[in-house]
């Protein structure tokens, strides 16, 4: 299949190929994915955000200014649709709480060197960092398109990764302090 | 450590991956019309019936077993209530009685399989904690500083204390699981009750459901104190923290930090200020420090914090790159090392150096200036 950049695929997509977003979403579904977890806390809630933030981008790409950066673009609309998704799960659970006559539950990440617990710290990590680690290890694509997502320097992009790993080892470290 | 945290990293993004087919078809089905043209304010009708629900019915289930647990509580409160005494001790008694505990001893264990892949034993008296970690550190909390010695007696990490404003052990020890959560979390009755024991049994947090299954928290019937609380993981690995106040108290002394080694370099820093030069000593291979201090921010809590900048120098004269510690707050140290992508390990003589240090950043009497210490060592790879 040929390999086409994602601003000839958003003008595909455009000029009516609906193809064309499903590789779209190919690239970047598992990072908003990713991005969306680090809102939700658990898969199910992360995949069908994933899913809403696709499809109100699929509305908007017409909207689109810049098709190159498509990459920072879906990564721009995944944040404010994690955004809003806090607010009206806030609201919920006041008005749940509201209702049982009961305080609302804080979450409390956990801290273990499980894989859904190390989700949990890197939900935990400053959103450069995070982001950082979401692209490198979801995306495998080249340092340049990367740094793009990010927004960042091609420097900067591999200190925030390093930054990461840092604060990923030093929560690890710590993790014995905390139970469970 | 880092192919470790590499693989564990690995794992842990594998589950963005899942079921991305199906996600992807469901997605493809719902885009019944094209983009909307620029500047249009068209919203898209069909999103809430796209969902992860239908692939593998993961808030219906959860939303079903949600019901059928609240329905469960229900019934088991109303049973209870006809059991014979205890069974209407409120959790709330237990926090009760645990705070008024001005001593107790603790061994924890987390399970992994067939091992015992952590552990520590803790003793916390009069507001002071000590822990002795496995790995041989040990940590002590006075209230006001979290510190963190390793074996040799050096400060690798110095921060707030996990106690503050009279925060009890059994909050910080539960992440305020066991207490704090709310008029129905303290009127929770026991479970189980026994001629002993009762036992308490809680629900995960909503954010831990996927991998936790559930704690329970056996407490004596006439202490009504902890004696343990085990977290039950769906896995079948589980956390054991066992407590026991009848110990003999360990003297005061014991939970007093050991006295500070001498930092292994030190230099006064201004903010924004040029780099400065610190003359390492004491650390075998390592010669200088340079240490710049900037990006100060606030936060909505007035606490200040800083990013540092440390380039090690060795005794032949290669440089490290330069690591950006980040969110750096007066009086606190860290635990910092090389990174797995900091290139240690292309140093241009060929030779592995894994390096540990710990700045500590002190306040002086004058605004944005503070004496950096520094404690280092340099490791080789592991035989």
């Amino acid at each position: 299949m040929e390999e086409h950049s994602d601003a000839e695929l958003v003008q595909m997509v455009i000029a009516g190929d609906k193809n064309a977003y499903g590789r779209l979403y190919d690239r970047y579904a598992p990072l908003v994915r990713a991005i969306c977890y680090d809102r939700t806390g658990n898969l199910a809630d992360a995949q069908d955000l994933a899913q809403d933030v696709f499809l109100r981008a699929y509305e908007r790409l017409g909207q689109m200014r810049d098709p190159e950066c498509f990459g920072a673009w879906i990564v721009s609309a995944a944040r404010h649709c994690c955004g809003e998704w806090g607010r009206r799960k806030s609201r919920q659970q006041r008005r749940d709480a509201e209702r049982a006559g009961i305080e609302p539950a804080t979450a409390t990440p956990s801290e273990r060197v499980r894989p859904e617990e190390l989700r949990a710290m890197i939900a935990r990590l400053p959103e450069k960092e995070r982001l950082a680690l979401h692209v490198f290890y979801l995306n495998g694509q080249s340092a340049d398109e990367a740094c793009r997502i990010v927004g960042l320097s091609r420097s900067g992009f591999y200190r925030a990764l390093e930054r990461a790993r840092e604060q990923l080892r030093t929560l690890l470290e710590r993790e014995l302090e905390n139970i469970p | 450590m880092n192919e470790q945290l590499d693989d564990n990293l690995n794992e842990a993004y594998q589950p963005f991956r899942q079921n991305h087919e199906v996600l992807r078809a469901a997605l493809m089905a719902s885009l019944v019309d094209g983009p909307a043209p620029a500047g249009s304010k068209r919203w898209p009708v069909a999103w809430q019936r796209l969902t992860a629900r239908a692939i593998d019915s993961g808030r219906m289930t959860r939303v079903a077993a949600a019901a059928i647990i609240v329905v469960g509580a229900l019934v088991g409160i109303h049973h209870l209530g006809g059991l014979p005494d205890g069974t209407s001790v409120a959790w709330g008694h237990v926090v009760t009685h645990i705070g008024e505990v001005d001593y107790v001893h603790m061994y924890y264990f987390k399970s992994r399989g067939s091992n015992f892949y952590r552990h520590f034993e803790g003793w916390h008296a009069h507001g002071k904690t000590v822990q002795h970690v496995h790995n041989g550190d040990t940590v002590y909390d006075d209230g006001q500083r979290w510190q963190r010695f390793n074996s040799a007696g050096i400060l690798v990490q110095r921060t707030e204390s996990a106690f503050p404003d009279g925060r009890t052990f059994v909050e910080k020890f539960s992440i305020n699981r066991l207490s704090d959560r709310g008029a129905q979390h303290n009127k929770q009755v026991p479970a189980r009750v026994g001629d002993d024991f009762l036992i308490y049994t809680f629900a995960p947090d909503p954010t831990e459901s996927q991998w936790m299954d559930a704690i329970s928290i056996t407490v004596g019937r006439i202490s009504l104190l902890p004696v343990q609380m085990k977290i039950a993981l769906k896995n079948g690995d589980y956390d054991l923290l066992i407590l026991d106040y009848d110990a003999p108290e360990k003297p005061a002394g014991f939970f007093e930090p050991p006295a500070m080694t001498p930092a292994n370099g030190q230099g006064a820093l201004l903010l924004d200020g040029s780099e400065v030069m610190i003359d390492i000593t004491g650390a075998p291979d390592l010669k200088t420090a340079l240490v710049r201090l900037h990006g100060k921010s606030v936060d909505d809590s007035g606490a200040v914090s800083f990013s540092l900048n440390i380039t090690f120098i060795t005794e032949d004269g290669y440089r490290s790159n330069t690591m950006d510690i980040e969110d750096f707050k007066p009086d606190e140290a860290k635990m910092c090392g090389t990174g797995g992508l900091g290139g240690f390990e292309g140093w241009p003589d060929g030779k592995y150096r894994n390096l540990r240090f710990s700045p500590w950043l002190k306040p002086t009497d004058t605004e944005d200036r503070y004496i950096v210490e520094i404690r280092c060592r340099v490791f080789g790879k592991p035989d």
